[in-house]
Order: structure tokens, then sequence, then C-alpha cells
């Protein structure tokens, strides 16, 4: 929101409805904090909170980069709307639950722990560094040049990466074309691996193969249809690698119903089928905000089979309910399907991608 | 006599067979694939794999504090108007401006911020 006045009356407003909740977030601490919850013995995070947020709601294994420096005096706030399937409003009907996002920050438009990031990153001997968050700076009415110069500073830490730190990219959805054409010119060649949801694929393959951005699509789409533009993706990045950036090796799209994985066999990342369960199951288990997977509270989207592509050479794919993650070879690529069993009780949804991102990569490093 | 009995036990059966129908589709997907095998067949896929201990993993970036609130009453509570014609904005300048980028996104059930 352009107004900051307005959107601080907004938040006022917000908070005096009953149900209104806290939490942490923004897209790195959230998959600090899902990286921590699988396991990983050590995250350094780069985000800036005041001290009683980063204390409160950062996992013990999370450390802030710039440390104590990171701290500031007043925090970004982001106003979640969020509505169930089904849900009314005037003439409208959502097709499924989801929520809008609103916010007047200024700090993650300017990637205000980037400098300390570089820094304490040159230590930390990181097996994985992961970039997300760049949606923030989607409409901010940058200097001229400004944004372009912040995204070569985040192209420099990266390629400046040792060859066995692996670099992850978590796409978002983005309405500028230029935002976007930074973002695959500056950051998406030092990737070896891209995290994604079906919107964000369709706006990615959109762009890679038409040169235009697609705002919405549809929010169920096909296992094939996902799985062919998928194979594009790999197909079209392959195609435009500067001489210091990374090869594509794999790519992680989840959508409501099923957990797509394609790695290029022969590629570092490990246990791909474990990867897609772990990933299915932590959509429900965010979304339900449940450990426990109750089936009670779940559905499936998937059918029984599903056809590996909208090509005439497609083959049919059965789902084995004893083995539900279908995983077969391709080429030099190696694609796994899991489905989700997707939660009828929604606690949340923002954040979802994120967390089942950062599961769907634990396993895999 | 018999043949009464055996009209009885085949009503009986589909009696039973519609029953234990009812039973399985009330445990199964939208394609019928059954929601006990698929969980106990997911969770057993992810334990086959463990998280290699002593792995370091940096994220950077985006900090904030995430305040959430149902939508349709976070709407009431500012009085917003439902608007005839939705539209996609990148920036928000105003309250309407916001009813009509909320309805573009809600209608179309995608994630947006």
């Amino acid at each position: 929101m352009s107004d900051g006045d307005l959107f601080r009356r907004f938040v006022e407003a917000a908070r005096t409805v009953p149900g209104f909740r806290w939490a942490i977030g923004g897209n790195a601490p959230v998959m600090a904090n899902r990286f921590a919850r699988e396991g990983i013995a050590k995250v350094l995070l780069g985000a800036t909170f005041t001290q009683d947020t980063a204390v409160q709601g950062l996992l013990k294994p999370v450390i802030l980069a710039g440390n104590t420096s990171a701290w500031k005096r007043d925090n970004d706030v982001h106003l979640i709307l969020e509505y169930a399937r089904g849900a009314k409003w005037g003439q409208y009907t959502a097709s499924r639950a989801n929520r809008l996002i609103v916010h007047s920050d200024v700090n993650n438009a300017m990637l205000a722990s980037l400098e300390d990031f570089e820094k304490d990153l040159a230590d930390f001997n990181a097996r994985l560094v992961v970039i997300g968050g760049l949606q923030m700076m989607d409409s901010f009415a940058y200097e001229e040049g400004e944004r372009r110069k912040l995204l070569s500073r985040v192209r420099n830490v990266l390629a400046k990466q040792k060859d066995s730190t692996r670099v992850h990219f978590e796409m978002a959805s983005i309405s500028s074309e230029e935002l976007l054409s930074e973002i695959l010119d500056l950051v998406v060649p030092y990737a070896d691996s891209l995290g994604m949801n079906e919107q964000e694929l369709a706006i990615l393959h959109g762009k890679l193969l038409y040169n235009k951005i697609i705002t919405v699509s549809d929010s169920n789409p096909r296992v094939a249809t996902a799985l062919d533009h998928m194979r594009n993706v790999f197909e079209l990045l392959g195609r435009r690698q500067p001489t210091d950036g990374r090869r594509l090796t794999r790519l992680h799209v989840h959508t409501l119903a099923y957990q797509a994985f394609m790695v290029v066999k022969g590629s570092p990342w490990k246990n791909t089928a474990a990867a897609a369960a772990k990933a299915a199951l932590t959509a429900f288990r965010y979304t339900c905000a449940s450990a426990d997977v109750d089936i009670k509270k779940a559905r499936v989207i998937m059918d029984e089979s599903f056809s590996s592509t909208l090509q005439p050479s497609a083959q049919r794919v059965p789902v084995d309910p004893a083995s539900p993650v279908s995983c077969w070879e391709e080429g030099d690529l190696d694609i796994c399907v899991a489905p989700v069993l997707v939660c009828t009780e929604v606690f949340q949804t923002a954040g979802g991608g994120d967390n089942i991102s950062s599961a769907g990569l634990v396993l895999q490093i | 006599m018999a043949t009464k009995a055996t009209a009885a036990i085949s009503g009986l059966s589909s009696l039973l067979v519609v029953f234990l129908a009812y039973v399985y589709t009330r445990h199964s997907g939208g394609g019928g694939l059954p929601l006990d095998q698929l969980r106990q067949g997911l969770l057993e896929e992810e334990a086959s794999a463990l998280v290699a201990p002593d792995v370091k993993v940096a994220v950077a970036f985006g900090g904030c504090v995430d305040a959430f609130v149902d939508a349709l009453s976070f709407l009431s509570k500012i009085k917003a108007g439902v608007p005839d014609t939705p539209k996609h904005y990148g920036a928000v300048a105003s309250q309407e401006e916001l009813e009509e980028l909320f309805a573009y996104f809600f209608r179309h059930g995608a994630a947006s911020e």
C-alpha cells in the first residue's frame, strides 16, 4: 500500500476482529524456522526484526545475520486477509481457501539485511543458500536503476559461493515485467534449484516462452500441464546460461493437489521420493496446523492415475496407494509426483509455500 | 420357503454391499484414492530418509510480522463495499482500490501479496 497511514489504520482495525493473531513472518524467517524444525543443525537468517520478535519468534538453531545489529525499532507488518473455500463476498465466491497480503514496508524492498547476510555467509560454510522474498521488490518506487543495483549485489553474493554450496531460489508472484526480467538475469542463473507454486510456474513459463507475464492462472492444474511447463522451464533456462552461472538441476513445484519434483540424474540432490512425500505431508501439517495427519480433516484431489504429459507420447501413471509417490526416469531427469492430503479444516494458508519448499529441501542436501 | 430365504439373503447382501461402498467412499479421495493408505504410504516414504546431521543452511530475505485476520470480517469492519469490477493493482492507494484488488484475487482463488 502506498499510503502508510491508511495501512496503519487497517492494521488497527484488523486487531479488533475476533481471531486476529500475530506471527513472525517473511519468506526467509518462515523458511528458517521450518529448516530448524525439520532438524537442520544451524540456520543463518538474513532478516531484520525488533529484539522481542527475533528472540521469541525464531527457533534455537536460527541465528540472525549481523546478530544484535539486525535488531530494529519497529517491525514491518504484513496484513494477511485469509478466506475459506466457498466463502462468499457479495456476488463473488472463493474457489479455494487462500489469502491476500497487504503491506507498506520499505525495509524488505531495500533488502536491508543484505550486507550482514553477505558478511556472515563468508564464514558460515553453508551446504545450501536459499534466496526468497524478492517479490517485496515488486511495485516499490525505486530510484532509477536502484532495484537492478540491489539485485546485482545479490548476484555477486551467489556468484561467490563455492560449487559445493548449493543455491535454491524460491519464486513468488511477481507482477512487474521488469522485476521478473531482472530476476531472470541476475538471480535465477545462479540457482541450482527453483521452488514455486502453480501460479509462479505459469508466470515463469509464460515469461520464458512468450516474454509476457500472466497474472492469474488455473488454481488446480493437471499434473501433465505442470510437468510440461517444468520440462520447458528446464530446457529454456538451460539455453540462457551465463558463463559464470549454474546449471539448473532441481525444480520443485508445489500445488494444492500434488508435489512435483524434477531432478537431474547424477546431481547431488538425494532422496527425491522421500522429499516429495515430506513436502506433501508438510502441506497438510502446515495448513491444518497439526503435526499429526488426521484423515478426517483431509481430502485428495488427485485421481487414481495421471498422464505424464499433454504430448501424444503420454504415459498413464497409476497412483499406487501403498507407494503413493510416483517416480520415473525421463532422459536425464528423475521425476517424482506425490499426492497431497489436502487439509479440509484450514487454519492458515499464508506461508504454506515456504514451509513446503523448505521441507522439500531438507532430505535432499 | 427356499426362494423367500434366497431373496432375503440376496437383499441383505445388496444392502451390505451398498453399506460397504458408502464406508469406502467416505474415506477415499476425489478419484477414489483411499486416504488412510495414502497417509501410511506417504509417512513411510518420508521416514525412509533422514536429515543429514551437522548441516548448515543460510536463507534470506524478508522479515516482518504477519498479522492474520479473517478477510470477510476485516472487510466488514472497515465497511468495505463489494465492487462491481474487480481490478488488479500492483500497489493500492485507497480502500476502494483494496476492495477491487481483493475481489480480483478472491474470485480466482489465487494467492497474492
